[in-house]
């Protein structure tokens, strides 16, 4: 399966959502779905589900029109959470799952496959209400798992979650990947991003800026990162090629700085060699954080990035 | 899927404490009407008045005989006196009706207040004597009890009425505005309920889960079909409770006129909680916060308290032009026909037309709720207006 959007555009009033966006995702991918707030992330997925109607553009699902048969095969988290507070979780799936195309039966079997796999069983005949953001999120999931769906679009699934749920939310994602599925995602917390995507999208201000594996679009970065750990207390060096030293460095014999891609790492170690005892050396591309900001423009309206 | 989502709204509703408690309350509350109004007015059933007879010097045996002119007509309770002072001052306090004093030569003397209206009493008592003077003179004239029979026979006649006025329209007006009512009030309550259940959903943003699944449609359709099934089900605990009630304490017998108006009523409880559901769920699309829902409720329920306060002031002309007009019209048809129907001066056709008319209404109404629906679902926040809203509609259809 194949889902395919391009030249996606959508105003509402004076406000631009979506300028030119354009996404791929295929079956057993995760793609993570980047941008600051604003940048038209939610009104994209909304309009993968039907839920926006859009300007112009194209949504495909292996090159035909996604319809309502393409979408009863999507699991859909939306950002703002939905439930109906006052039933309960089992219940709550199960209905989901028959609006799904599920018969009851199938549809409950299911709800209690995910409720176990959420881990959610002794809370399974709670009311909604009754449970944590945290739990509350994990019910969001199964809702948009029980009919097992092709594509899975999740509005920021990580927010507002502990890392013991951030990494029963990411294991489950990535077994969904392993089944076959395929599943985008939007997220600010890029390091999480960086290590379970192989690929991402980036979108700033309604635009598609960046669409590439992780590891080509750190590559492609004008920068790199050197770092260098010494033997004592870091010294005073003032490096004799173009650099920018980070001030987020923790440790104090470790430097950092932020330097072009073209510099030769055999120089900037002779450099650092004939300031003191270095003990650790690395020169690597930048981090995919510091990859968004080089693209979305760290001054982006209302951009905020955050990283855990 | 229609019915998933209907079995839904009965599911969450049906067990929630305020639907129990109110249906137990309204059930109770009308099995407790029947008992008091059992209690107040006279545990016999018979409804008749009662009237209390002061004696003096009366042979007790009369008293028969005056039991017996007064059947069906009223309940008499005697009380004796000693003397005709006693009788007089118990006639001025108000505990007795009439006094009858007899051991006179004159014969009997009947005494009332003349303050107080003339009743019955009186000439029920005369009846009796006049009854008892037929038998004394009979026997005096050699004739048995057979005879006496014989003579007092009266000469068997038929009845038959003129003009259409009899009481089974009279019982059916009664039915039609009892009907009326509780198509109000269901509508209202439970529309609102529909209104209520949509904004929920916007609130809770769930709606976005559930219309990656259905459409808006099925969604509302669903909606009013469950919340219907449940308001009529409510309906007839209620009523059936009221009904057995009456059955088993006041034994009344349910006048024929009474059933026949039955299926136009549910016809009209029906379609009309239908049309104005859909009005209702597309008021409630409007806004996305519970606190907002009753400012754009209240257009909604305007044209059915209109429809309903011309109808009950309509009981004694059914056949004005303006009710004609509005047992058409889908808003205030629920609350109209059934009164022209009890009055009688409904054809066939115009019941078919009307029913036609508000089917269509409904279908209308549903596509412009769903519609709604369609285009508000992601406008939280302020209150859409009606005209906005008519322009949404519109702009879609396009």
């Amino acid at each position: 399966m194949e889902l395919t959007i391009a030249g996606l555009q959508k105003r509402y009033g004076d406000v631009v959502a979506l300028q030119e966006c354009d996404l791929h995702v295929s079956s057993g991918e995760l793609l993570g779905f980047l941008g600051p707030n604003g940048a038209g992330k939610t009104t994209t997925m909304r309009g993968i589900l039907g839920l926006v109607s859009l300007d112009a553009g194209s949504i495909t699902w292996d090159g035909k029109p996604v319809g309502r048969d393409h979408r009863r095969r999507i699991g859909y988290m939306p950002q703002e959470r939905g439930l109906y507070a006052r039933m309960r979780v089992h219940e709550q799936i199960v209905y989901v799952g028959t609006l799904a195309g599920l018969d009851k039966a199938e549809a409950a079997r299911r709800a209690d496959r995910w409720i176990e796999r959420v881990g959610l069983t002794d809370r399974a005949d709670d009311l909604v209400e009754e449970l944590s953001t945290g739990n509350k999120q994990r019910v969001q999931l199964a809702v948009a798992l029980v009919h097992e769906p092709e594509l899975l679009v999740l509005d920021e699934p990580f927010a507002g979650l502990d890392p013991v749920a951030v990494s029963t939310m990411t294991e489950i994602m990535l077994d969904r990947v392993a089944d076959g599925a395929a599943v985008v995602f939007s997220s600010h917390q890029l390091e999480l991003v960086q290590d379970a995507c192989e690929r991402v999208t980036i979108i700033a201000a309604g635009q598609t800026v960046a669409s590439a594996p992780v590891a080509e679009l750190r590559e492609r970065s004008d920068h790199r990162e050197l770092v260098v750990t010494w033997a004592h207390a870091r010294p005073h060096w003032t490096p004799m090629f173009e650099s920018t030293e980070q001030s987020s460095t923790l440790s104090p014999n470790v430097t950092h700085f932020d330097v072009p891609r073209g510099l030769d790492p055999a120089i900037a170690l002779a450099d650092a060699n004939a300031h003191g005892t270095v003990v650790g050396f690395s020169f690597e591309p930048p981090g995919l954080d510091s990859v968004f900001l080089e693209l979305v423009g760290s001054d982006t309206d209302n951009a905020t990035v955050t990283s855990p | 899927m229609t019915w998933a989502v209907a079995k839904r709204e009965i599911l969450v509703r049906s067990r929630t404490k305020v639907f129990r408690i109110i249906t137990a309350l309204l059930v109770v509350g009308a099995v407790a009407g029947v008992i008091l109004s059992a209690v107040i007015g006279g545990g016999d059933g018979d409804n008749l008045p009662t009237s209390t007879i002061g004696m003096v010097d009366v042979d007790p045996t009369f008293r028969p005989q005056i039991t017996a002119a007064a059947v069906d007509i009223a309940t008499i309770d005697f009380t004796d006196f000693a003397s005709v002072a006693d009788a007089e001052l118990a006639l001025t306090d108000g505990a007795i009706d009439v006094a009858m004093i007899g051991g006179s030569s004159d014969g009997t003397e009947l005494v009332w207040d003349q303050s107080v209206r003339f009743d019955n009493t009186a000439a029920i008592i005369r009846s009796a004597m006049q009854q008892d003077a037929f038998a004394a003179n009979a026997a005096d004239l050699g004739l048995g009890a057979d005879e006496l029979e014989q003579l007092f026979t009266p000469p068997s006649t038929s009845e038959r009425f003129l003009g259409e006025v009899d009481d089974a329209d009279g019982v059916r007006t009664f039915v039609a505005l009892i009907g009326i009512v509780g198509t109000l009030f269901l509508i209202q309550v439970w529309g609102s309920l529909v209104a209520m259940s949509v904004i929920e959903e916007k609130a809770s943003r769930v709606i976005e889960v559930l219309l990656s699944h259905i459409t808006p449609r099925v969604l509302m359709t669903g909606k009013i079909l469950g919340l219907g099934v449940l308001a009529l089900s409510q309906a007839i605990v209620i009523l059936g409770g009221l009904l057995v009630a009456l059955l088993l304490i006041r034994d009344i017998e349910v006048p024929a006129g009474a059933w026949s108006s039955i299926p136009l009523i549910l016809g009209c409880v029906i379609t009309g909680f239908a049309f104005y559901s859909a009005a209702f769920g597309a008021a409630g699309s409007l806004v996305s916060r519970t606190e907002d829902a009753q400012q754009v409720m209240l257009p909604v329920m305007v044209p059915l308290f209109v429809g309903y306060m011309v109808a009950t002031a309509s009981v004694g002309n059914p056949d004005s032009t303006l009710i004609k007009v509005m047992s058409f019209i889908p808003f205030t048809m629920p609350v109209t026909l059934p009164l022209r129907a009890a009055a009688g001066a409904l054809a066939l056709w115009e019941v078919a037309l009307a029913f036609a008319i508000i089917i269509v209404g409904t279908v209308l109404m549903m596509r412009f709720a769903a519609r709604l629906y369609e285009f508000t679902l992601l406008r939280t926040g302020s209150r859409i207006g009606w005209r906005e809203a008519l322009w949404l509609a519109r702009g879609a259809s396009v």
